[in-house]
């Protein structure tokens, strides 16, 4: 019996031993971070900073590299050119963007992955914007990295607003499941954000960061965004009358700030001059997988041998008639377009073949781009060359569109013009043009000199017309050249004109249904979307 | 919390007397013993049929009841481990009627106990609806896990394989699913001990294996080791578990020590598989025919084989069918050595111990799995007041898989590659390197574009791809009286699992070349460790009878895992045993995840009888659980349920028949906490950047979090009926409501949030359904040896409905594999979960006249043309669209069934257990290519079959690009077939040996059978198995068959033998 008595006694103190208490159910965060052991110190901040830098070299699920700046707004920049087509069939949802195909429609999925992507970053550096001030460290710093965060915030949604119109205002990081649906802003609200953020940044960012911060946002990259700003929204009808007059001053204090062309084009793309004079602002790429470049598998040539991983897949390559447009001393045309691929001792030519695009084996069906392209690159996404988003050629080009916007074609818009000419060695542009057929000369100028580089389609916007004539005419020299086309060629010779509707990209469905105040885009009607005008 | 403390202070009990007065009265006294020792029994509780007498026989086996009516009276008598009697008897007044009662030991099934949470229950006295499983099924068949025992055997049980790889996933179901985005897989308690079965969250991570179907992580428990199984499903039977009884509870009990002298036994199988099905696919003329047709019927079109090239590859003799290449005739064998018995003191120890091993081979070459494992269960009583008792088991189960599930592309496994692979390419080529449809194919014209698929055999013979679970479980615990009738029992818990999965790809495979070998290392381990405390007082005064537990306790589960991956390797010898011989750029890739969970309960069941005909049952459970949001820890949990045995009833008597008829009514609410740890918490992701060639480490915001976050809620209501017959035909049946509240849903937020989605609670579904169960002796000859024919049937019927998805009429489901970009799944209000999503068609078009009569355009505002699948302008807007998408199908079944019949005669027995599910759909995805592009093979039906311009009538649509044109990547209901079938699962002969034998090998019995698994299926389904929940075990992608590892048909013949 006394047994029995211990035994109680030992189940009664293990009962005791595992009595209620609070602590039990409490969850202690060990292998991630939450916001409630994070934004308490300068590391801190600067450490949600570089993470809004990081959305231009990777993404977060679902997105992947490919699906922003690592392919998929190159596509939907430069693909609806006359610049630059695809080896892939008409059908393909790559071609589409560029053939103006019939079937491209608010569900392509470039438009989806880039627009959420842009949203994904924008996040970011609201939770900077927010959370930062409130931090105790260097108050110097700290307004830096605010205004480094709205710069941030500014280029996406300067690539939104150039993309679509105007768009959602997120202003403010997202803290809870539940909030109003967001309707779009206009176009001229949406510019004057940007115009606001980049105002602000340029008033606080320093003129050249330490060498070791290499690669963060200056006063000349908020000054030139900016600048940029207001010339995309005077000329889409977007600002107001003194926009292109303010793109001219704000070009102008950025011509101050010391930049100048570089002799060498190539190098400005290819890695061996990434802290140029030229370079403005580009995205920071290294050899490490997640965070360099993500561009040469698409650009190389299909099945190139000497291309690492699943081999290159050449989606974009150059337009014919426009790479025999060059003209014979232009140095940007070997600077922009690969005919050899030389690497690791091996040579692979290429030749055009029975017309546009000729395919061989394992060779290239036309030349493919250059710019960005790292053959010696170890892995998908660790491409070593840095992207040049903002370059003082851009700046020139800009400068003497807006000049010429506000004065006509004056000597100093010439001026301007041919000293980009004069870089690439090709004799000045043709003196006393009128204002309209300046300003076209301008935008073929702008076509050669950043082909490739993500200004294609924002400046189709500026001049519709215009860019609509240089496809359509593109398509009739592809119809003339061809005996035995690639498909997509075949898509170009449609004789349909090109409609008004791709003034702009429609907002993707996928948008819509997650945002029921969403108005689609004229011509782009989906059943899904409010309609247009709404 | 308040409430959940003053809880911890809970008295208990009630107690009321009752009495009652009787005229003319008489005395039964008897003695009760076993039919086959005809040694007394103790605790046989014998009842006086229609009144409320009772008494229980003694240690010498002797009973007394005193103040029985005088006249005829029946008497029933019950005792765990034996046979029910009745026996009539006549009192008289003043007299005593003596009898002596033999008991017929039996096996479990049939003893009239059910295990229900936290002890065991006379089946009559049972409110609730549960279903056991026989363990006559646990011992004539040959089940590699023990989820195949619960298939086609319990009504409302909806077994579906997730995977026929050996080892690989079964998603169970118990009256349909009550989640959306959480766990719906039941709650299983082994021996006591809760184990939360959620097969994707306790798999090792993927590491880059994209898709992979996850192991079964019941997988390390030997069957064999099984005594009795018990499916709780009503919300009286589970709302014991509380917060994790919506899904449905398996109780599994193993085996305890019994008898008296040690007893032996031997079991031994093997067995041989073969692929039950394949696909009939086109041969290399077939082939090029048909890759010609597709070419002239492009756009610009081309030959890409012409005549010379034809003649050249057919005389080349390359013809290769590559389901041969990668399928094989594979081998299973078990086998098992067990002894049970007890020391017969007074104080006895019972044993159990047992080693059994399992050894099968995949169907596809380089597939297989072995399972070794132990147990021992031993339980030692001091005197009559104490016990304690544990068991222990360990296991460990290896096996070798094959990539097969998922995608098509370039993570496409060995069967779906299988089936994308063209016959005109050889295995390997002349320089010993495999083939690879991409650029082979392209050899011949790169319009044929492709596809950058693996070659299948590459992954079957090269991919060394291993996983290990091992497991071990350890149960202790210590009972005893603290006053008389009032038990108390403590145990304590551990179950350690130890998993992990190394992968290397070698140089001879596509993935293993591009990077110069690809090693994956993945590991998991789960310690989990539980205490329960429970206080049980059992009682009867007079006509009622108590029992009465009260429980506290604690549960905490931690999980430490870790991935590492690296590539370039300098040789393939070492393979993933060496991870850091790779000399990937910048080293390994590694990461590492730990997370730790705990549950804290308070639990109270009555169990109240009356007249031992009005029966009820109360039970209340409280959980505290660390996944709930700050706010929301606690939910309590509670259930009532009635019972009314109305064939005790004076005024039945007269219905001989009847020897059994209750009606049960239960209500309650149980929960769903399937959110994942730490899920109610904002977290941040890290990403870098590099600034001057520096790479920087950055914080970004990743899922916004939600202090509101909690279980799921389901009201279930359950109203039911059994009915005995002639003490050989039972029946049940139930018919129940579920209603879940509060589901966990994964919401999209909108794109402008800058998040993908965040988990909330919003949206109820609800599940109704009934269920029959008939078990029944058809045919039963008298005598030991004599004819019989017992049949045990089974039907559900289970209907789905979302009523609310807290505010969007539908969601899309995740994507059915990446290689889509659009959801091929919806959930949608007023609908069952997970309807199928895509383009309605209404047949090809014949000709051109049938073309012109269409009044709509098709997708991009193109006319329909002749051979095209004709797609339906749902909303008539005159053009098709993206908004023509509609729900196209249902996945779930309308009903399942199942049927075991067994005819035993003398020592020869035939058991079979046909099972079936109908009205289910599956989208065979596997079909989806041969719509595009000549790139991969087609079935011959597809080919032969076709529109052409001569064959107007074909039900195909014609060859040539994107024949239905609704755009990339959409899908119209062409590729969804009617997963309805009907299956001979099983089908054994067993022969005892007879004793002349049996004395020469002293052997006290032995059995010899011969069982054909899978031998018939009838379905119309065209893929391997239209039992299929493709790549995922979730709630939403069921029915998807993506390259899904084909079912296999077994013959095993088996010999256990007895000592």
């Amino acid at each position: 019996m006394k047994n029995h008595l211990r035994i109680f006694a030992l189940l009664a103190a293990l009962l005791s031993a595992t009595a209620c208490n609070d602590e039990f159910l409490t969850e202690v965060p060990s292998d991630f971070v939450s916001p409630e052991n994070f934004y308490r110190n300068q590391g801190d901040a600067l450490s949600a900073l570089t993470s809004a830098y990081a959305t231009f070299v990777d993404l977060q699920s679902p997105l992947g590299n490919a699906d922003y700046v690592g392919r998929n707004l190159w596509m939907l920049v430069d693909y609806p050119t006359e610049v630059a087509t695809s080896r892939l069939s008409a059908g393909n949802e790559r071609s589409m963007i560029g053939t103006y195909h019939p079937q491209f429609s608010s569900s392509h999925r470039y438009l989806e992955t880039v627009y959420q992507a842009a949203y994904s970053g924008i996040n970011r550096a609201n939770a900077v914007i927010d959370r930062v001030p409130a931090i105790d460290m260097n108050p110097v710093r700290r307004d830096q990295i605010v205004a480094e965060a709205k710069f941030l915030r500014s280029m996406h949604y300067y690539w939104l607003a150039g993309l679509f119109g105007g768009v959602p205002l997120k202003l403010a990081s997202t803290q809870a499941i539940d909030g109003e649906p967001l309707p779009r802003a206009t176009a001229k609200e949406t510019w004057a954000q940007i115009q606001k953020d980049l105002t602000d940044a340029a008033a606080i960012l320093p003129n050249s960061w330490p060498a070791g911060d290499f690669g963060r946002a200056t006063k000349g990259a908020a000054l030139t965004l900016l600048a940029k700003a207001y010339l995309q929204s005077a000329a889409t009808g977007a600002g107001d009358a003194g926009d292109y007059q303010r793109a001219v001053t704000t070009f102008k204090t950025v011509q101050t700030l010391g930049y100048t062309l570089d002799a060498n084009y190539a190098s400005i793309f290819d890695g061996s001059n990434e802290k140029s004079p030229e370079i403005i602002w580009s995205i920071q790429n290294v050899r490490i997988v997640g965070s360099g470049g993500y561009l040469s598998q698409w650009f190389a040539p299909i099945t190139s041998p000497v291309i690492y991983q699943a081999g290159a897949q050449n989606q974009f390559q150059a337009e014919r008639p426009f790479y025999d447009s060059y003209h014979a001393a232009d140095v940007r045309k070997a600077g922009t377009w690969m005919t050899v691929l030389n690497y690791a001792g091996r040579t692979i030519p290429w030749a055009w073949t029975s017309g546009i695009q000729g395919a061989t084996q394992y060779g290239s069906t036309g030349p493919v781009p250059r710019k960005y392209v790292d053959l010696g690159a170890p892995a998908n996404g660790a491409e070593a060359p840095d992207y040049a988003m903002l370059r003082y050629g851009d700046v020139l080009l800009s400068l003497a569109e807006a000049i010429n916007a506000t004065s006509g074609p004056t000597s100093e818009a010439y001026a301007l013009v041919n000293q980009v000419r004069a870089r690439a060695r090709i004799p000045d542009l043709t003196p006393g043009l009128g204002t309209a057929t300046f300003r076209d000369s301008v935008f073929l100028e702008r076509r050669y000199e950043l082909a490739m580089e993500m200004h294609g389609v924002f400046d189709n916007r500026r001049n519709f017309t215009w860019a609509r004539s240089r496809v359509e005419a593109n398509m009739a020299q592809i119809a003339a050249l061809n005996r035995t086309p690639f498909t997509s060629s075949v898509e170009k010779l449609d004789t349909r004109p090109i409609n008004d509707k791709w003034k702009l990209y429609p907002i993707p469905v996928h948008a819509c249904e997650l945002n029921s105040a969403l108005a689609q885009n004229p011509g782009w009607d989906d059943g899904i979307c409010k309609p247009a005008g709404t | 919390m308040k409430m959940a403390k003053s809880l911890c202070l809970l008295a208990l009990l009630l107690v009321a007397g009752a009495g009652a007065a009787q005229a003319q009265t008489g005395r039964i006294t008897g003695t009760v013993v076993d039919s086959q020792t005809t040694r007394p029994l103790i605790g046989t509780r014998v009842t006086v049929v229609g009144t409320t007498l009772a008494g229980q026989s003694d240690s010498d086996g002797r009973f007394a009841i005193g103040n029985v009516p005088a006249g005829a009276q029946q008497l029933r008598f019950q005792r765990i481990g034996f046979a029910p009697a009745l026996r009539s008897v006549t009192v008289g007044a003043d007299l005593t009627a003596t009898l002596t009662v033999e008991l017929r030991a039996q096996a479990v099934e049939l003893t009239p106990v059910v295990a229900v949470g936290y002890g065991t229950q006379l089946r009559r006295d049972v409110t609730g609806a549960i279903s056991t499983v026989s363990t006559e099924a646990l011992e004539n068949a040959p089940i590699s896990t023990i989820d195949q025992l619960l298939q086609g055997t319990s009504p409302g049980v909806q077994v579906t394989t997730a995977s026929s790889a050996p080892g690989g996933a079964v998603s169970i179901r118990v009256r349909g699913t009550s989640s959306i985005t959480g766990n719906a897989e039941p709650l299983y308690v082994i021996d006591g001990f809760p184990i939360e079965n959620d097969i994707e969250g306790s798999s090792v991570g993927n590491g880059g294996r994209d898709r992979t179907t996850p192991s079964n992580p019941l997988v390390t428990l030997n069957p064999s080791d099984i005594e009795s199984i018990s499916i709780l499903k009503d919300a009286s039977a589970t709302a014991i578990y509380g917060a994790r009884g919506a899904n449905g509870v398996v109780i599994i009990s193993t085996k305890q020590g019994r008898g008296t002298k040690p007893q032996f036994s031997f079991d031994s199988y093997i067995g041989v598989q073969n692929i039950a099905k394949t696909y009939d696919l086109l041969n290399s003329a077939e082939y090029i025919d048909y890759a010609n047709e597709f070419a002239q019927n492009s756009s610009v079109p081309y030959t890409p084989f012409p005549d010379a090239v034809k003649a050249q590859i057919l005389a080349s003799g390359v013809d290769t069918d590559w389901q041969d290449e990668i399928f094989r005739s594979a081998g299973v064998r078990n086998a098992q050595i067990s002894v049970r018995g007890a020391t017969s003191t007074g104080s006895p120890t019972k044993y159990s111990l047992s080693f059994g091993r399992f050894d099968q081979e995949g169907i596809v070459v380089g597939s297989g799995l072995r399972r070794t494992s132990g147990r021992v269960n031993l339980d030692q009583s001091f005197g009559d007041r104490i016990q304690i008792g544990a068991s222990v088991s360990a296991s460990q189960a290896r096996s070798k898989s094959v990539p097969t599930a998922g995608q098509q592309n370039a993570n496409a496994g060995a069967v779906s590659g299988a089936l994308q692979y063209v016959p005109i390419l050889p295995v390997l080529r002349p320089d010993g390197t495999y083939s690879y449809l991409n650029t082979d194919l392209n050899f011949y014209d790169t319009r044929l574009d492709g596809a950058p698929t693996p070659n299948p055999v590459s992954l079957a013979r090269e991919v060394s791809d291993s996983l290990s679970d091992t497991r071990i479980f350890g149960n202790l615990f210590a009972q005893g009286d603290v006053i008389r009738d009032l038990k108390l029992r403590v145990g304590l818990g551990v179950d350690y699992a130890d998993r992990w999965r190394n992968t290397y790809f070698p140089r001879t495979t596509l993935r293993g070349s591009l990077t110069n070998g690809a090693a994956i290392r993945a590991t998991g381990v789960t310690s989990s460790w539980v205490n329960e405390n429970t206080l049980n007082y059992n009682r009867a005064f007079g006509s009622q009878s108590f029992d009465v537990l009260a429980g506290y306790t604690r549960q905490r589960t931690d999980v430490d895992g870790g991935t590492a991956t690296n590539t370039q390797f300098v040789s393939d010898i070492t393979g993933y045993f060496d991870i850091g011989a790779g000399t990937q750029e910048g080293g390994p890739t590694v990461s590492s995840r730990r997370s730790t969970q705990t549950l804290e309960s308070y639990l109270a069941r009555l169990n109240y009888s009356l007249l031992d005909r009005y029966l009820l049952t109360l039970t209340y459970r409280a959980d505290g659980s660390s996944r709930f949001a700050s706010d929301k820890k606690w939910g309590s949990f509670p259930s009532a349920a009635v019972g009314w045995r109305l064939s005790d009833e004076p005024f039945m008597r007269r219905f001989t028949a009847i020897n059994e008829l209750k009606l049960r009514a239960s209500l309650g609410v149980v929960g769903n906490p399937s959110i994942r740890p730490y899920q109610s918490l904002a977290r941040l992701n890290d990403q870098g950047y590099s600034f001057n060639g520096t790479p920087f480490s950055g914080y970004y915001p990743v899922a916004v979090g939600n202090p509101f976050l909690t279980w799921e809620s389901t009201r279930q209501f359950d109203g039911g009926i059994d009915l005995g017959l002639w003490e050989r035909i039972n029946f049940t049946a139930d018919y129940y409501t579920k209603r879940t509240t509060d589901l966990l849903l994964e919401i999209d937020l909108p794109f402008e949030s800058g998040f993908e989605s965040a988990l909330a609670n919003r949206g109820s579904v609800e599940n109704r359904g009934i269920e029959l169960g008939l078990d029944t002796d058809v045919i039963r000859r008298r005598g030991k040896g004599g004819f019989r024919w017992h049949a045990n049937m089974n039907f559900a019927r289970n209907r789905n409905e979302v009523l609310s998805l807290g505010g969007p009429e539908s969601i899309f489901a995740e994507l059915i594999t990446t290689d889509f970009n659009l959801p091929g799944t919806i959930i949608q209000v007023g609908k069952p979960i997970g309807q199928f999503f895509g383009f309605k068609s209404a047949g090809v078009i014949r000709d051109s006249a049938a073309a012109a009569a269409v009044t709509y355009k098709n997708f991009g505002g193109n006319a329909f043309k002749p051979g095209d699948m004709l797609v339906v302008d749902v909303n008539g807007d005159g053009l098709i669209t993206l908004t023509d998408r509609t729900d196209i199908g249902d996945p779930t079944p309308d009903f399942t069934y199942g049927l075991t019949n067994t005819f035993s005669w003398r020592k020869l027995e035939l058991t079979g257990l046909l099972q079936g599910s109908s009205g289910g759909k599956v989208l065979n995805v596997n079909r989806i290519r041969t719509e595009s592009s000549p790139r991969v093979n087609i079935s011959r039906a597809r080919f032969t079959d076709r529109w052409t311009p001569a064959n107007p009538g074909g039900t195909y649509p014609r060859i040539g690009e994107n024949p239905n044109q609704v755009g990339t990547n959409n899908f119209t209901d062409n590729l969804l077939e009617d997963g309805s079938y009907l299956r001979l699962r099983s089908l054994t002969l067993s022969l005892g040996l007879p004793s002349s034998l049996l004395n020469r090998t002293g052997a006290a019995k032995a059995r010899f059978y011969v069982t054909g698994t899978n031998l018939f299926t009838s379905t119309d389904y065209t893929g391997y198995d239209p039992d299929v929940s493709g790549q995922s075990v979730g709630n939403t992608n069921r029915g998807i068959d993506i390259g899904a590892y084909p079912l296999a048909r077994t013959i095993t013949t088996g010999l256990n033998f007895t000592y």
